[in-house]
């Protein structure tokens, strides 16, 4: 017998009794369902809540400071920090020879002073209270997604361009702006140097003019202003060519002020940590805290796959009772079959595509159903968050990897369910072909 | 111990002058016994049989029910082996013979026709006959479903299924099933037991044509004398004893 002939059969008894059928998939469907709409909202939730914590970076980022550690830096999460210690490119490149480490990316601040438009106010003069003294975050903005930044409107500079900045809320607050004002605005940066002059210590600036592309969160430094780390290390630069200005504003003395290294997996992350606190730097990473609540939501993913697995096995439970009914009912059938030359491996292939036929289609609908469900699921939440004033969470997020599998697994799930009632068929005797004359 | 044996069909075949295209399978048993458990009883179906079938005859096996003749026809058609004695078809010795060796000469070498027709509800007329062919991998066989249909005079039924089909169309539908391996013995269980007068007679002469022309040996089990009349040679049993 062909594979299309025992195709054939199993869609062709499938439709002959339309309604067990139907309540079988239905088992199926519903078991995909509920695993496929747990497994999604669960994931969804279980990443976002992680991307919270780690600001949208990757969570195996580590963000060290230009500072000496303390003795207890490795037993918390806290920057711990202990004086200053210059980094330079040969920390740098320290840190990427060692093992674990993905990646690492400098980071560069500058103290500023930010005006927002209407321009005219300066440093000296800030009767119109826009200008502000800030902070200048400078970083390598073609790694965006190993940083600890998320884009809430816009975009970021473009790597490289010095004309392009970035703002955060905190820039919003000071100028009074809102996102849809500031975005295609521009803001005029002086840099500070500080110069001895004829009446002592005196400062001037370097002025930029640049667009502000977008409103980010970020967590790579404190500052008001994200741009290219070229445009920081011009600041510097400008800094370093002037004196000392005190406790107001020292002159730089490392050639960055921090760097994101990112762990190659979580495990990593200690390891990693260990290093760089080895090398004397101050650092911070969510590790403990992520560790904590990934284990919290290890064991919500357990609790709610066994509610799935539950499920499924009900519905396998259900796709093995129909067989078990239609091997009852197809003995004369199958015994004619089998009379008629057909081998055991025929009947068995028969039942089991009818298993398949029964799980690929509840599989499809249910995860299809499951899916929408999360969908569902996420718009309710979002609804409620915003009503309560908290920033949405995005749910729904299509995988496909979870698709496959459960339509896999449920076909998979219903042909093993159909083993027991396919071997049965298998060894019913040609005899019951006479035996039924 | 009876010894009975014939070569009658074929000498009518030949001397009909009929154009036999091959010849059908012989049979043998010699002091074949089968019984069967009932509870902790044993109920014997059959007591030492002694049966010769020549290749290419014509055979009615009559008897009362219970007489173990649809024991006698599962075991030549190698649905269950016999306990006890030998049993030869052609070259085949049944006793010998593996699961699927078992299934292989059902297959190959017997063409099965059941009082209730055994078709598939769930497939045509062709497809009954399609998936017979199937399961020798017969593709070229396979083919020829629709020139079987038209040898049996239900090629314009090729798409019914068995239910839009009456008794008698369902029982020649089940004579093209069976010949579409080209088998060299047909075993007919009560082929006419379910059918009008009419479309028995048709059955029958279709079986008997097709036994002659295609020189296959045919057996057939009945309850009916008229129809075991048609036979070249008749045996009957009784309480699992072969008679004369």
């Amino acid at each position: 017998m062909t594979w299309l002939d025992s195709l054939t059969l199993a869609s062709r008894s499938l439709r002959r009794r339309p309604g067990r059928a139907l309540l079988t998939i239905l088992a199926v469907t519903l078991g995909a369902t509920l695993l496929v709409a747990l497994a999604s909202v669960a994931t969804s939730a279980g990443s976002r809540i992680v991307s919270k914590l780690t600001n949208g970076g990757p969570v195996t980022a580590i963000k060290v400071s230009a500072s000496k550690a303390d003795s207890d830096q490795l037993y918390t999460d806290d920057l711990r920090a202990a004086g200053p210690k210059a980094i330079t490119d040969a920390t740098l490149n320290a840190v990427r020879r060692s093992p674990h480490v993905a990646t690492v990316i400098p980071v560069l601040a500058s103290r500023i002073l930010a005006v927002p438009p209407p321009f005219g106010s300066t440093a000296t003069s800030t009767s119109g209270a826009q200008a502000f003294g800030d902070t200048m975050v400078g970083v390598d903005l073609s790694q965006t997604h190993n940083l600890p930044i998320t884009v809430l409107a816009g975009r970021v500079p473009h790597p490289g361009l010095r004309n392009e900045v970035a703002i955060t809320e905190s820039y919003l607050d000071h100028s009074g702006l809102s996102v849809q004002s500031a975005l295609g605005s521009q803001v005029e940066i002086a840099e500070p140097q500080a110069f001895q002059g004829q009446n002592g210590l005196q400062f001037r600036a370097r002025w930029v003019r640049a667009n502000i592309v977008g409103v980010v969160s970020q967590q790579v430094g404190s500052g008001a202003l994200l741009v290219t780390i070229e445009q920081a290390q011009l600041a510097q630069t400008w800094a370093q060519a002037g004196v000392d200005g005190g406790a107001a504003f020292p002159l730089p003395d490392s050639q960055y002020t921090g760097m994101i290294v990112v762990a190659s997996s979580l495990d990593d992350v200690h390891a990693v940590r260990q290093m760089i606190t080895n090398l004397g730097y101050a650092n911070t990473a969510p590790e403990h805290l992520v560790a904590s609540v990934l284990r919290y939501l290890r064991v919500v993913d357990i609790v709610l796959a066994g509610i799935g697995a539950i499920a499924l096995g009900i519905a396998g439970l259900g796709v093995a009772n129909a067989l078990v009914a239609a091997v009852r009912e197809r003995r004369r059938e199958i015994g004619v079959l089998k009379a008629i030359g057909a081998r055991d491996r025929d009947i068995l292939r028969w039942f089991l595509l009818e298993a398949f036929a029964v799980g690929l289609v509840g599989g499809v609908i249910g995860t299809m159903a499951g899916l929408l469900i999360a969908l569902w699921v996420g718009v309710s939440v979002n609804t409620y968050l915003t009503e309560q004033g908290l920033q949405s969470i995005q749910f729904g997020d299509v995988s496909w990897p979870l698709i496959g599998a459960a339509i896999l697994g449920t076909s998979l799930l219903a042909i093993a369910a159909g083993v027991v009632p396919a071997l049965q068929a298998a060894r019913v005797s040609p005899q019951e072909a006479v035996a039924a004359a | 111990m009876r010894l009975i044996g014939s070569r009658l069909g074929q000498a009518r075949n030949l001397a009909h002058g009929h154009n036999v295209a091959r010849l059908g399978s012989a049979i043998r048993l010699r002091g074949v016994s089968h019984w069967y458990r009932s509870g902790r009883s044993r109920v014997e179906a059959l007591h030492d049989i002694l049966l010769e079938i020549p290749a290419g005859g014509y055979v009615a096996l009559t008897g009362p029910s219970g007489a173990g003749k649809s024991t006698l026809l599962s075991l030549i058609g190698g649905l269950e082996r016999p306990q006890s004695g030998t049993l030869t078809v052609g070259q085949h010795d049944l006793r010998e013979l593996r699961v699927d060796a078992l299934a292989a000469y059902r297959r190959t070498t017997i063409g099965f026709i059941f009082q209730h027709f055994g078709l598939l509800d769930l497939l045509s007329a062709r497809e009954n006959i399609e998936l017979a062919a199937s399961l020798s991998a017969s593709y070229k066989r396979r083919l020829q479903s629709r020139d079987l249909l038209e040898e049996v005079g239900l090629l314009d039924r090729a798409e019914h299924r068995p239910g839009q089909l009456s008794g008698g169309e369902r029982q020649r539908v089940a004579i093209a099933r069976a010949l579409v391996n080209d088998p060299s013995l047909i075993l007919a269980d009560e082929p006419t037991g379910n059918l009008d007068a009419d479309s028995a007679m048709r059955v029958l002469d279709l079986l008997e044509r097709v036994h002659i022309e295609r020189g296959c040996t045919l057996l057939v089990v009945t309850h009916n004398e008229a129809v075991a009349q048609r036979a070249e040679q008749r045996y009957r049993l009784d309480a699992g004893r072969l008679l004369a």
